[in-house]
Protein backbone atom coordinates (compact mmCIF):
# COMPACT_ATOMS: atom_id res chain seq x y z
CA UNK A 1 0.00 0.00 0.00
CA UNK A 2 1.99 3.10 1.05
CA UNK A 3 5.37 3.37 -0.59
CA UNK A 4 7.49 6.50 -0.19
CA UNK A 5 8.45 8.39 2.95
CA UNK A 6 6.65 11.61 3.80
CA UNK A 7 8.28 12.43 7.10
CA UNK A 8 11.82 11.64 8.13
CA UNK A 9 13.04 12.57 11.59
CA UNK A 10 16.69 11.95 12.43
CA UNK A 11 18.72 12.51 15.57
CA UNK A 12 16.06 14.66 17.23
CA UNK A 13 17.01 15.72 20.75
CA UNK A 14 15.18 18.05 23.09
CA UNK A 15 16.38 18.90 26.54
CA UNK A 16 14.29 20.61 29.21
CA UNK A 17 16.86 21.60 31.81
CA UNK A 18 18.62 18.35 32.65
CA UNK A 19 15.85 16.12 31.31
CA UNK A 20 16.08 14.77 27.79
CA UNK A 21 12.43 14.59 26.74
CA UNK A 22 13.41 13.41 23.27
CA UNK A 23 16.78 11.72 23.00
CA UNK A 24 18.37 11.14 19.60
CA UNK A 25 15.08 10.00 18.14
CA UNK A 26 14.78 8.64 14.59
CA UNK A 27 11.38 8.24 12.99
CA UNK A 28 10.12 7.60 9.47
CA UNK A 29 6.51 7.90 8.32
CA UNK A 30 5.33 6.72 4.92
CA UNK A 31 2.70 8.50 2.82
CA UNK A 32 -0.87 7.49 3.40
CA UNK A 33 -0.39 5.97 6.83
CA UNK A 34 -2.69 6.40 9.78
CA UNK A 35 0.10 6.02 12.27
CA UNK A 36 0.27 6.19 16.03
CA UNK A 37 2.98 6.91 18.55
CA UNK A 38 2.39 5.18 21.85
CA UNK A 39 4.40 4.92 25.00
CA UNK A 40 4.25 5.49 28.74
CA UNK A 41 3.80 8.96 30.23
CA UNK A 42 6.89 11.08 29.83
CA UNK A 43 8.19 9.08 26.89
CA UNK A 44 8.39 12.25 24.80
CA UNK A 45 5.46 11.65 22.42
CA UNK A 46 3.95 15.10 22.71
CA UNK A 47 7.38 16.72 22.60
CA UNK A 48 8.03 14.86 19.35
CA UNK A 49 4.82 16.24 17.86
CA UNK A 50 5.63 19.74 19.11
CA UNK A 51 9.07 19.56 17.54
CA UNK A 52 7.75 18.38 14.18
CA UNK A 53 5.11 21.14 14.22
CA UNK A 54 7.64 23.80 15.19
CA UNK A 55 5.88 24.66 18.45
CA UNK A 56 9.23 24.21 20.21
CA UNK A 57 12.50 25.59 18.87
CA UNK A 58 14.60 22.79 17.44
CA UNK A 59 17.71 22.09 19.52
CA UNK A 60 19.29 19.25 17.61
CA UNK A 61 18.41 16.94 14.77
CA UNK A 62 16.60 17.12 11.48
CA UNK A 63 12.96 17.00 10.35
CA UNK A 64 12.30 16.50 6.65
CA UNK A 65 8.94 16.59 4.94
CA UNK A 66 8.88 15.33 1.35
CA UNK A 67 12.64 15.82 1.22
CA UNK A 68 12.52 19.42 2.45
CA UNK A 69 14.20 20.24 5.74
CA UNK A 70 11.53 21.92 7.89
CA UNK A 71 13.33 21.56 11.23
CA UNK A 72 13.75 24.92 12.91
CA UNK A 73 11.13 26.72 10.83
CA UNK A 74 8.55 28.82 12.67
CA UNK A 75 5.27 27.01 13.32
CA UNK A 76 3.25 28.99 10.78
CA UNK A 77 5.72 28.22 7.99
CA UNK A 78 5.64 24.53 8.77
CA UNK A 79 1.85 24.70 8.65
CA UNK A 80 1.98 26.50 5.31
CA UNK A 81 4.20 23.68 4.10
CA UNK A 82 1.45 21.19 4.85
CA UNK A 83 1.91 20.02 8.45
CA UNK A 84 -1.17 20.85 10.48
CA UNK A 85 -1.51 19.90 14.12
CA UNK A 86 -4.26 19.71 16.69
CA UNK A 87 -3.92 20.13 20.43
CA UNK A 88 -4.36 17.86 23.44
CA UNK A 89 -7.26 19.98 24.61
CA UNK A 90 -9.41 20.88 21.59
CA UNK A 91 -8.86 24.55 20.89
CA UNK A 92 -10.56 26.99 18.58
CA UNK A 93 -11.49 30.58 17.96
CA UNK A 94 -14.29 30.87 20.51
CA UNK A 95 -15.79 34.18 19.39
CA UNK A 96 -15.85 33.21 15.74
CA UNK A 97 -18.65 31.11 14.35
CA UNK A 98 -18.07 27.49 13.37
CA UNK A 99 -18.05 28.45 9.69
CA UNK A 100 -15.66 31.34 10.35
CA UNK A 101 -13.37 28.93 12.20
CA UNK A 102 -13.30 26.84 9.04
CA UNK A 103 -12.72 29.88 6.84
CA UNK A 104 -9.62 30.99 8.73
CA UNK A 105 -7.78 27.85 7.70
CA UNK A 106 -7.30 28.10 3.90
CA UNK A 107 -3.85 29.31 2.89
CA UNK A 108 -3.14 32.15 0.45
CA UNK A 109 -6.44 33.98 0.82
CA UNK A 110 -6.44 37.03 -1.46
CA UNK A 111 -8.71 38.85 0.99
CA UNK A 112 -6.03 38.67 3.68
CA UNK A 113 -3.99 41.42 2.03
CA UNK A 114 -4.65 44.89 3.39
CA UNK A 115 -4.81 46.41 -0.09
CA UNK A 116 -7.43 43.92 -1.28
CA UNK A 117 -9.44 44.21 1.93
CA UNK A 118 -9.66 48.00 1.79
CA UNK A 119 -9.44 48.99 -1.87
CA UNK A 120 -10.92 46.07 -3.78
CA UNK A 121 -12.96 43.83 -1.49
CA UNK A 122 -14.39 42.12 -4.57
CA UNK A 123 -11.03 40.52 -5.28
CA UNK A 124 -11.35 38.07 -2.41
CA UNK A 125 -15.02 37.24 -3.02
CA UNK A 126 -14.58 34.53 -5.67
CA UNK A 127 -12.02 32.66 -3.60
CA UNK A 128 -14.24 33.13 -0.58
CA UNK A 129 -17.29 31.61 -2.28
CA UNK A 130 -15.27 28.57 -3.32
CA UNK A 131 -13.91 28.10 0.21
CA UNK A 132 -17.34 28.50 1.83
CA UNK A 133 -18.65 25.69 -0.37
CA UNK A 134 -15.72 23.51 0.69
CA UNK A 135 -16.19 24.44 4.34
CA UNK A 136 -19.87 23.56 4.26
CA UNK A 137 -19.06 20.20 2.69
CA UNK A 138 -16.57 19.39 5.41
CA UNK A 139 -19.00 20.57 8.09
CA UNK A 140 -21.60 18.30 6.58
CA UNK A 141 -19.12 15.44 6.63
CA UNK A 142 -18.50 15.99 10.35
CA UNK A 143 -22.19 16.62 11.04
CA UNK A 144 -21.58 20.17 12.18
CA UNK A 145 -23.54 21.75 9.34
CA UNK A 146 -26.49 22.80 11.46
CA UNK A 147 -24.13 24.48 13.93
CA UNK A 148 -22.32 26.54 11.25
CA UNK A 149 -23.50 29.91 12.56
CA UNK A 150 -23.01 29.15 16.25
CA UNK A 151 -20.00 30.48 18.13
CA UNK A 152 -17.28 27.86 18.40
CA UNK A 153 -17.11 28.66 22.11
CA UNK A 154 -20.65 27.33 22.51
CA UNK A 155 -19.87 23.84 21.21
CA UNK A 156 -19.59 20.78 23.43
CA UNK A 157 -16.22 19.15 23.98
CA UNK A 158 -16.91 16.47 21.39
CA UNK A 159 -18.13 18.95 18.80
CA UNK A 160 -14.95 20.96 19.33
CA UNK A 161 -12.91 17.88 18.50
CA UNK A 162 -14.84 17.41 15.29
CA UNK A 163 -14.50 21.08 14.39
CA UNK A 164 -10.77 20.87 15.00
CA UNK A 165 -10.50 17.97 12.55
CA UNK A 166 -12.73 19.65 9.97
CA UNK A 167 -10.78 22.89 10.26
CA UNK A 168 -7.48 21.06 9.85
CA UNK A 169 -8.81 19.58 6.59
CA UNK A 170 -9.58 23.08 5.29
CA UNK A 171 -5.86 23.84 5.24
CA UNK A 172 -5.24 20.98 2.81
CA UNK A 173 -2.62 19.21 4.93
CA UNK A 174 -0.09 16.66 3.71
CA UNK A 175 0.49 15.52 7.25
CA UNK A 176 -1.90 15.84 10.16
CA UNK A 177 -0.45 15.67 13.67
CA UNK A 178 -3.12 14.72 16.17
CA UNK A 179 -2.17 15.10 19.82
CA UNK A 180 -4.47 12.69 21.67
CA UNK A 181 -7.59 13.21 19.55
CA UNK A 182 -9.53 10.72 21.67
CA UNK A 183 -8.70 12.20 25.06
CA UNK A 184 -11.62 12.92 27.38
CA UNK A 185 -14.45 11.98 25.03
CA UNK A 186 -17.20 9.39 25.23
CA UNK A 187 -16.71 5.87 23.80
CA UNK A 188 -19.40 6.54 21.17
CA UNK A 189 -17.54 9.58 19.92
CA UNK A 190 -14.22 7.72 20.04
CA UNK A 191 -15.68 5.25 17.56
CA UNK A 192 -17.01 8.06 15.41
CA UNK A 193 -13.77 10.01 15.35
CA UNK A 194 -11.99 6.77 14.47
CA UNK A 195 -14.30 6.36 11.48
CA UNK A 196 -13.57 9.97 10.50
CA UNK A 197 -9.85 9.29 10.65
CA UNK A 198 -10.23 6.27 8.36
CA UNK A 199 -12.30 8.43 6.01
CA UNK A 200 -9.60 11.12 6.00
CA UNK A 201 -7.02 8.45 5.28
CA UNK A 202 -9.06 7.47 2.23
CA UNK A 203 -8.92 11.13 1.17
CA UNK A 204 -5.15 10.72 1.01
CA UNK A 205 -4.12 12.44 4.21
CA UNK A 206 -1.24 11.03 6.20
CA UNK A 207 -1.83 11.16 9.92
CA UNK A 208 0.27 10.76 13.03
CA UNK A 209 -1.54 10.27 16.33
CA UNK A 210 -0.26 10.46 19.84
CA UNK A 211 -2.56 8.12 21.71
CA UNK A 212 -2.88 6.43 25.07
CA UNK A 213 -5.84 4.22 24.28
CA UNK A 214 -4.27 1.05 22.85
CA UNK A 215 -7.63 -0.35 21.83
CA UNK A 216 -8.15 2.65 19.58
CA UNK A 217 -4.68 2.32 18.13
CA UNK A 218 -5.18 -1.37 17.40
CA UNK A 219 -8.53 -0.78 15.76
CA UNK A 220 -7.74 2.20 13.51
CA UNK A 221 -4.01 2.60 13.03
CA UNK A 222 -1.96 0.67 10.48
CA UNK A 223 1.46 1.64 11.81
CA UNK A 224 2.49 1.87 15.43
CA UNK A 225 5.66 3.23 16.95
CA UNK A 226 6.56 2.81 20.60
CA UNK A 227 8.51 5.55 22.31
CA UNK A 228 10.38 4.86 25.51
CA UNK A 229 12.56 7.41 27.30
CA UNK A 230 12.67 9.80 24.36
CA UNK A 231 13.48 7.24 21.70
CA UNK A 232 11.41 5.39 19.13
CA UNK A 233 12.25 1.80 20.04
CA UNK A 234 10.12 -0.21 17.70
CA UNK A 235 7.71 0.28 14.80
CA UNK A 236 5.32 -2.03 13.01
CA UNK A 237 1.72 -3.16 13.12
CA UNK A 238 0.14 -3.40 16.54
CA UNK A 239 0.42 -7.19 16.46
CA UNK A 240 4.15 -7.02 15.71
CA UNK A 241 4.80 -4.30 18.26
CA UNK A 242 2.92 -6.13 20.98
CA UNK A 243 5.31 -9.07 20.88
CA UNK A 244 8.39 -6.91 21.32
CA UNK A 245 10.01 -7.39 24.76
CA UNK A 246 10.92 -3.71 25.17
CA UNK A 247 7.28 -2.79 24.73
CA UNK A 248 6.09 -5.26 27.28
CA UNK A 249 8.67 -4.09 29.77
CA UNK A 250 7.87 -0.45 29.13
CA UNK A 251 4.17 -1.00 29.72
CA UNK A 252 4.17 -3.74 32.33
CA UNK A 253 7.49 -3.37 34.10
CA UNK A 254 10.66 -5.43 33.92
CA UNK A 255 9.65 -8.02 36.55
CA UNK A 256 6.85 -9.29 34.38
CA UNK A 257 9.21 -9.73 31.48
CA UNK A 258 11.72 -11.64 33.51
CA UNK A 259 8.96 -13.73 35.09
CA UNK A 260 7.37 -14.63 31.76
CA UNK A 261 10.55 -14.65 29.72
CA UNK B 1 -29.96 80.13 24.34
CA UNK B 2 -27.97 82.43 22.19
CA UNK B 3 -26.75 80.73 19.05
CA UNK B 4 -23.83 83.12 18.77
CA UNK B 5 -22.56 81.84 22.12
CA UNK B 6 -23.58 78.20 22.01
CA UNK B 7 -23.10 77.63 18.29
CA UNK B 8 -19.29 77.57 18.41
CA UNK B 9 -19.39 75.52 21.64
CA UNK B 10 -21.65 72.87 20.09
CA UNK B 11 -19.56 72.94 16.92
CA UNK B 12 -16.40 72.39 18.94
CA UNK B 13 -17.92 69.44 20.76
CA UNK B 14 -19.05 68.03 17.45
CA UNK B 15 -15.53 68.36 16.07
CA UNK B 16 -14.15 66.51 19.09
CA UNK B 17 -16.80 63.83 18.70
CA UNK B 18 -15.68 63.28 15.09
CA UNK B 19 -12.04 63.11 16.17
CA UNK B 20 -12.88 60.70 18.99
CA UNK B 21 -14.77 58.46 16.58
CA UNK B 22 -11.67 58.10 14.43
CA UNK B 23 -9.54 57.48 17.53
CA UNK B 24 -11.89 54.83 18.88
CA UNK B 25 -12.11 52.99 15.55
CA UNK B 26 -8.33 52.93 15.31
CA UNK B 27 -8.03 51.45 18.78
CA UNK B 28 -10.83 49.06 17.90
CA UNK B 29 -8.79 47.71 14.97
CA UNK B 30 -5.82 47.10 17.27
CA UNK B 31 -7.53 45.99 20.44
CA UNK B 32 -10.98 44.90 19.30
CA UNK B 33 -10.02 43.04 16.12
CA UNK B 34 -6.46 41.88 16.77
CA UNK B 35 -6.33 41.94 20.58
CA UNK B 36 -3.23 44.11 20.86
CA UNK B 37 -3.34 46.07 24.14
CA UNK B 38 -1.55 49.21 22.96
CA UNK B 39 -1.49 51.24 26.17
CA UNK B 40 0.34 54.08 24.53
CA UNK B 41 -2.18 54.61 21.76
CA UNK B 42 -2.38 58.34 22.52
CA UNK B 43 1.32 58.69 21.65
CA UNK B 44 0.46 57.95 18.03
CA UNK B 45 -2.21 60.61 18.06
CA UNK B 46 0.48 62.99 19.33
CA UNK B 47 2.86 61.84 16.61
CA UNK B 48 0.21 62.61 14.00
CA UNK B 49 -0.46 65.99 15.56
CA UNK B 50 3.20 66.98 15.77
CA UNK B 51 4.08 65.89 12.25
CA UNK B 52 0.96 67.54 10.81
CA UNK B 53 1.68 70.73 12.72
CA UNK B 54 5.41 70.85 12.05
CA UNK B 55 5.05 70.18 8.32
CA UNK B 56 2.37 72.87 8.04
CA UNK B 57 4.29 75.54 9.96
CA UNK B 58 6.98 77.64 8.27
CA UNK B 59 10.61 77.29 9.32
CA UNK B 60 11.02 78.59 12.86
CA UNK B 61 12.72 81.97 13.14
CA UNK B 62 14.58 83.27 16.15
CA UNK B 63 12.85 86.43 17.18
CA UNK B 64 10.07 87.75 19.37
CA UNK B 65 8.82 84.25 20.25
CA UNK B 66 11.65 81.81 20.10
CA UNK B 67 10.31 78.41 19.22
CA UNK B 68 12.15 75.37 17.95
CA UNK B 69 10.90 72.45 15.95
CA UNK B 70 12.03 70.16 13.16
CA UNK B 71 10.52 70.03 9.65
CA UNK B 72 8.76 73.39 9.05
CA UNK B 73 7.90 72.92 5.41
CA UNK B 74 4.82 75.17 5.10
CA UNK B 75 3.06 72.34 3.30
CA UNK B 76 -0.62 72.84 2.37
CA UNK B 77 -3.49 71.06 4.11
CA UNK B 78 -4.13 67.56 2.82
CA UNK B 79 -0.42 66.84 2.56
CA UNK B 80 0.24 67.79 6.18
CA UNK B 81 -2.46 65.44 7.39
CA UNK B 82 -1.09 62.63 5.24
CA UNK B 83 2.38 63.30 6.62
CA UNK B 84 0.97 63.03 10.14
CA UNK B 85 -0.67 59.71 9.27
CA UNK B 86 2.55 58.39 7.75
CA UNK B 87 4.54 59.56 10.79
CA UNK B 88 2.21 57.73 13.17
CA UNK B 89 2.28 54.64 10.98
CA UNK B 90 6.08 54.65 10.85
CA UNK B 91 6.31 54.90 14.63
CA UNK B 92 3.82 52.04 14.90
CA UNK B 93 6.00 49.95 12.59
CA UNK B 94 8.98 50.51 14.89
CA UNK B 95 6.92 49.66 17.98
CA UNK B 96 5.69 46.52 16.25
CA UNK B 97 9.19 45.42 15.35
CA UNK B 98 10.25 45.75 18.97
CA UNK B 99 7.22 44.24 20.66
CA UNK B 100 5.18 41.98 18.40
CA UNK B 101 7.74 39.32 17.56
CA UNK B 102 8.31 37.87 20.97
CA UNK B 103 6.01 39.34 23.58
CA UNK B 104 2.75 37.85 24.79
CA UNK B 105 -0.23 40.07 25.45
CA UNK B 106 0.38 40.99 29.07
CA UNK B 107 4.03 41.87 28.53
CA UNK B 108 3.10 43.74 25.39
CA UNK B 109 0.81 45.95 27.48
CA UNK B 110 3.61 46.75 29.93
CA UNK B 111 6.14 47.50 27.20
CA UNK B 112 3.79 49.80 25.27
CA UNK B 113 2.95 51.59 28.51
CA UNK B 114 6.61 52.22 29.34
CA UNK B 115 7.50 53.24 25.78
CA UNK B 116 4.75 55.83 25.99
CA UNK B 117 6.33 57.37 29.08
CA UNK B 118 9.77 57.38 27.47
CA UNK B 119 8.51 59.13 24.35
CA UNK B 120 6.54 61.59 26.47
CA UNK B 121 9.68 62.59 28.38
CA UNK B 122 11.78 62.77 25.23
CA UNK B 123 9.34 65.04 23.42
CA UNK B 124 8.76 67.14 26.54
CA UNK B 125 12.40 67.73 27.43
CA UNK B 126 14.18 67.63 24.09
CA UNK B 127 13.14 71.11 22.99
CA UNK B 128 14.61 71.18 19.43
CA UNK B 129 12.23 68.38 18.41
CA UNK B 130 8.75 69.84 18.93
CA UNK B 131 9.41 72.78 21.25
CA UNK B 132 9.31 70.71 24.46
CA UNK B 133 6.54 71.21 26.97
CA UNK B 134 5.47 74.47 25.31
CA UNK B 135 4.53 72.55 22.18
CA UNK B 136 3.58 73.84 18.77
CA UNK B 137 1.19 76.73 18.21
CA UNK B 138 -0.01 78.96 15.44
CA UNK B 139 -0.57 75.98 13.15
CA UNK B 140 -2.48 77.14 10.06
CA UNK B 141 -6.05 75.87 9.89
CA UNK B 142 -6.83 73.86 6.76
CA UNK B 143 -7.90 76.10 3.86
CA UNK B 144 -8.74 78.96 6.23
CA UNK B 145 -6.64 81.33 4.13
CA UNK B 146 -8.09 80.04 0.87
CA UNK B 147 -11.70 80.71 1.89
CA UNK B 148 -10.79 83.61 4.20
CA UNK B 149 -12.51 82.15 7.25
CA UNK B 150 -12.24 83.80 10.66
CA UNK B 151 -11.85 81.78 13.88
CA UNK B 152 -15.54 82.19 14.78
CA UNK B 153 -16.96 80.71 11.63
CA UNK B 154 -14.12 78.22 11.10
CA UNK B 155 -15.77 75.34 13.01
CA UNK B 156 -18.67 75.37 10.54
CA UNK B 157 -16.19 74.72 7.75
CA UNK B 158 -14.08 72.28 9.71
CA UNK B 159 -16.94 69.95 10.63
CA UNK B 160 -17.98 68.92 7.10
CA UNK B 161 -14.31 68.58 6.18
CA UNK B 162 -13.52 66.27 9.09
CA UNK B 163 -16.80 64.44 8.51
CA UNK B 164 -15.57 63.40 5.06
CA UNK B 165 -12.33 62.13 6.58
CA UNK B 166 -14.32 60.34 9.27
CA UNK B 167 -16.44 58.58 6.65
CA UNK B 168 -13.31 57.37 4.86
CA UNK B 169 -12.04 55.97 8.17
CA UNK B 170 -15.41 54.31 8.81
CA UNK B 171 -15.24 52.66 5.40
CA UNK B 172 -11.69 51.41 5.95
CA UNK B 173 -12.43 50.09 9.45
CA UNK B 174 -15.53 48.21 8.32
CA UNK B 175 -14.00 46.82 5.16
CA UNK B 176 -11.17 45.37 7.22
CA UNK B 177 -13.65 43.87 9.67
CA UNK B 178 -15.70 42.29 6.89
CA UNK B 179 -12.70 40.90 5.01
CA UNK B 180 -10.73 37.68 5.49
CA UNK B 181 -8.01 39.98 6.87
CA UNK B 182 -10.26 41.04 9.74
CA UNK B 183 -11.37 37.46 10.30
CA UNK B 184 -7.79 36.26 10.64
CA UNK B 185 -7.03 39.16 13.01
CA UNK B 186 -9.93 38.09 15.21
CA UNK B 187 -8.76 34.47 15.04
CA UNK B 188 -5.31 35.55 16.24
CA UNK B 189 -6.97 37.52 19.03
CA UNK B 190 -8.81 34.35 20.12
CA UNK B 191 -5.85 31.95 20.02
CA UNK B 192 -2.46 32.81 18.52
CA UNK B 193 -1.08 29.28 18.68
CA UNK B 194 -4.01 27.73 16.85
CA UNK B 195 -3.82 30.43 14.19
CA UNK B 196 -0.11 29.76 13.73
CA UNK B 197 -0.77 26.04 13.56
CA UNK B 198 -3.04 26.84 10.60
CA UNK B 199 -0.24 28.70 8.82
CA UNK B 200 -1.07 32.27 9.82
CA UNK B 201 1.93 34.53 10.36
CA UNK B 202 0.65 36.28 13.47
CA UNK B 203 3.39 38.92 13.31
CA UNK B 204 2.26 40.05 9.87
CA UNK B 205 -1.41 40.35 10.83
CA UNK B 206 -0.71 42.03 14.15
CA UNK B 207 1.65 44.60 12.70
CA UNK B 208 -0.92 45.45 10.01
CA UNK B 209 -3.53 45.99 12.74
CA UNK B 210 -1.08 48.05 14.78
CA UNK B 211 -0.07 50.26 11.86
CA UNK B 212 -3.58 50.82 10.50
CA UNK B 213 -4.88 51.63 14.00
CA UNK B 214 -2.03 54.06 14.62
CA UNK B 215 -2.59 55.71 11.24
CA UNK B 216 -6.16 56.37 12.42
CA UNK B 217 -4.72 57.89 15.60
CA UNK B 218 -2.34 59.98 13.48
CA UNK B 219 -5.20 61.31 11.37
CA UNK B 220 -7.17 62.13 14.51
CA UNK B 221 -4.13 63.91 15.96
CA UNK B 222 -3.60 65.84 12.74
CA UNK B 223 -7.21 66.98 12.74
CA UNK B 224 -6.87 68.01 16.39
CA UNK B 225 -3.86 70.25 15.85
CA UNK B 226 -5.36 71.78 12.75
CA UNK B 227 -8.59 72.53 14.55
CA UNK B 228 -7.17 73.99 17.76
CA UNK B 229 -3.98 75.27 16.03
CA UNK B 230 -1.81 74.24 18.98
CA UNK B 231 -0.61 71.05 20.63
CA UNK B 232 1.69 70.25 23.55
CA UNK B 233 2.40 67.27 25.84
CA UNK B 234 -0.50 68.12 28.16
CA UNK B 235 -2.73 66.91 25.32
CA UNK B 236 -1.40 63.37 25.39
CA UNK B 237 -0.85 62.29 28.95
CA UNK B 238 -1.28 58.60 29.74
CA UNK B 239 -4.87 58.96 31.09
CA UNK B 240 -6.01 60.07 27.63
CA UNK B 241 -5.38 56.53 26.38
CA UNK B 242 -7.58 55.35 29.23
CA UNK B 243 -10.46 57.54 27.97
CA UNK B 244 -10.24 55.96 24.50
CA UNK B 245 -10.01 52.45 25.94
CA UNK B 246 -13.06 53.27 28.05
CA UNK B 247 -14.93 54.46 24.94
CA UNK B 248 -13.96 51.25 23.13
CA UNK B 249 -14.97 48.94 26.00
CA UNK B 250 -18.18 50.77 26.91
CA UNK B 251 -19.35 50.87 23.31
CA UNK B 252 -18.38 47.30 22.53
CA UNK B 253 -15.11 45.75 21.43
CA UNK B 254 -14.81 44.92 17.73
CA UNK B 255 -18.04 46.76 16.90
CA UNK B 256 -17.57 50.06 15.10
CA UNK B 257 -21.12 51.23 15.80
CA UNK B 258 -20.43 50.51 19.44
CA UNK B 259 -17.29 52.61 19.12
CA UNK B 260 -19.42 55.54 17.96
CA UNK B 261 -21.70 55.08 20.96
CA UNK B 262 -18.66 54.81 23.23
CA UNK B 263 -17.06 57.90 21.73
CA UNK B 264 -20.32 59.74 22.30
CA UNK B 265 -20.87 58.51 25.86
CA UNK B 266 -17.38 58.65 27.31
CA UNK B 267 -15.58 61.72 25.94
CA UNK B 268 -18.66 63.76 25.02
CA UNK B 269 -21.40 63.11 27.57
CA UNK B 270 -19.33 62.07 30.58
CA UNK B 271 -16.21 64.12 29.95
CA UNK B 272 -17.84 67.29 28.63
CA UNK B 273 -20.99 66.79 30.68
CA UNK B 274 -19.02 66.77 33.90
CA UNK B 275 -18.10 70.38 33.05
CA UNK B 276 -21.58 71.32 34.26
CA UNK B 277 -21.20 69.70 37.66
CA UNK B 278 -21.14 72.56 40.19
CA UNK B 279 -17.67 72.67 41.69
CA UNK B 280 -16.64 75.10 44.44
CA UNK B 281 -14.51 77.79 42.80
CA UNK B 282 -11.70 77.37 45.33
CA UNK B 283 -11.12 73.75 44.22
CA UNK B 284 -10.11 74.09 40.56
CA UNK B 285 -8.59 70.61 40.34
CA UNK B 286 -11.70 68.87 41.64
CA UNK B 287 -13.34 68.78 38.22
CA UNK B 288 -10.53 66.79 36.59
CA UNK B 289 -10.68 64.29 39.45
CA UNK B 290 -14.44 63.96 39.20
CA UNK B 291 -14.19 63.32 35.45
CA UNK B 292 -11.96 60.30 35.82
CA UNK B 293 -14.03 59.02 38.72
CA UNK B 294 -17.18 59.28 36.63
CA UNK B 295 -15.61 57.54 33.65
CA UNK B 296 -14.10 54.87 35.90
CA UNK B 297 -17.49 54.22 37.48
CA UNK B 298 -19.13 54.01 34.06
CA UNK B 299 -16.48 51.56 32.90
CA UNK B 300 -16.86 49.35 35.97
CA UNK B 301 -20.63 49.45 35.59
CA UNK B 302 -20.54 48.42 31.95
CA UNK B 303 -17.95 45.70 32.51
CA UNK B 304 -19.99 44.38 35.41
CA UNK B 305 -23.43 44.36 33.83
CA UNK B 306 -22.56 44.17 30.12
CA UNK B 307 -19.02 42.79 29.84
CA UNK B 308 -19.30 42.69 26.05
CA UNK B 309 -20.08 46.41 25.91
CA UNK B 310 -23.33 48.16 25.10
CA UNK B 311 -23.20 46.98 21.46
CA UNK B 312 -21.33 43.64 21.49
CA UNK B 313 -19.31 42.25 18.62
CA UNK B 314 -21.68 41.16 15.87
CA UNK B 315 -21.91 37.49 15.06
CA UNK B 316 -21.05 37.07 11.43
CA UNK B 317 -23.58 34.75 9.90
CA UNK B 318 -22.25 33.94 6.47
CA UNK B 319 -24.03 34.53 3.24
CA UNK B 320 -25.68 31.20 2.64
CA UNK B 321 -24.57 28.98 -0.14
CA UNK B 322 -26.89 26.10 -0.85
CA UNK B 323 -25.15 22.88 0.00
CA UNK B 324 -24.95 21.07 -3.30
CA UNK B 325 -24.67 17.32 -3.49
CA UNK B 326 -21.85 16.53 -1.06
CA UNK B 327 -18.93 15.10 -2.98
CA UNK B 328 -17.50 13.66 0.21
CA UNK B 329 -19.24 10.75 1.86
CA UNK B 330 -21.11 11.47 5.06
CA UNK B 331 -20.25 9.16 7.91
CA UNK B 332 -23.30 7.50 9.34
CA UNK B 333 -22.98 7.56 13.07
CA UNK B 334 -25.29 8.17 16.01
CA UNK B 335 -25.90 11.86 16.55
CA UNK B 336 -25.30 11.63 20.27
CA UNK B 337 -22.53 13.91 21.43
Amino acid sequence: MPSDDLLTVTGLTQQFGGVKAVDNCDYVLQKGRLAAVIGPNGAGKSTLVNLIAGALPLQQGSVRLDGVEIGGWPAYKIAQHGVIRTFQVARGFDKLTVLENMMVAPLDQPGESLFNAVVRPGRGKAAEVKQVARALEFLNMFELYRLRNEYAGELSGGQRRLLELARALMGGPKLLLLDEPMAAISPVLVERIGQHLLQMQRLGITMLLVEHNLGVVEKFCDWVTVMVEGRAVVSGTMAQVREHPEVISAYLGREVVSATG
Amino acid sequence: MDLAVFGPYIATILAYFIIFNILTWGLNIQFGYAGIPNFTYITFMAMGAYVTGATGLPRPTAGFQYVQYILGYSWPFPITLLAGAVGAGALAFLLGLITLRRLRTDYLAIVTFSLGFILYDVVGTFVPLFNGFDGLFGVPQPLADVFQLDPNTYPYFFIPLSLVIMLICWLVANRIFDSPLGRTMRAIREDVEVAEALGKDSFRFRIIALIVGCVFAGVAGGLTIEFVTAFNPSGWTAPETFVIFAACLVGGKANNRGAVLGAFLVPVIFFEGSRFIPVPPDHPLLLAGIRYMVIGTLLIGVLWFRPEGLLPEKKKAFFEIALKKPTLPVVQAPDAL
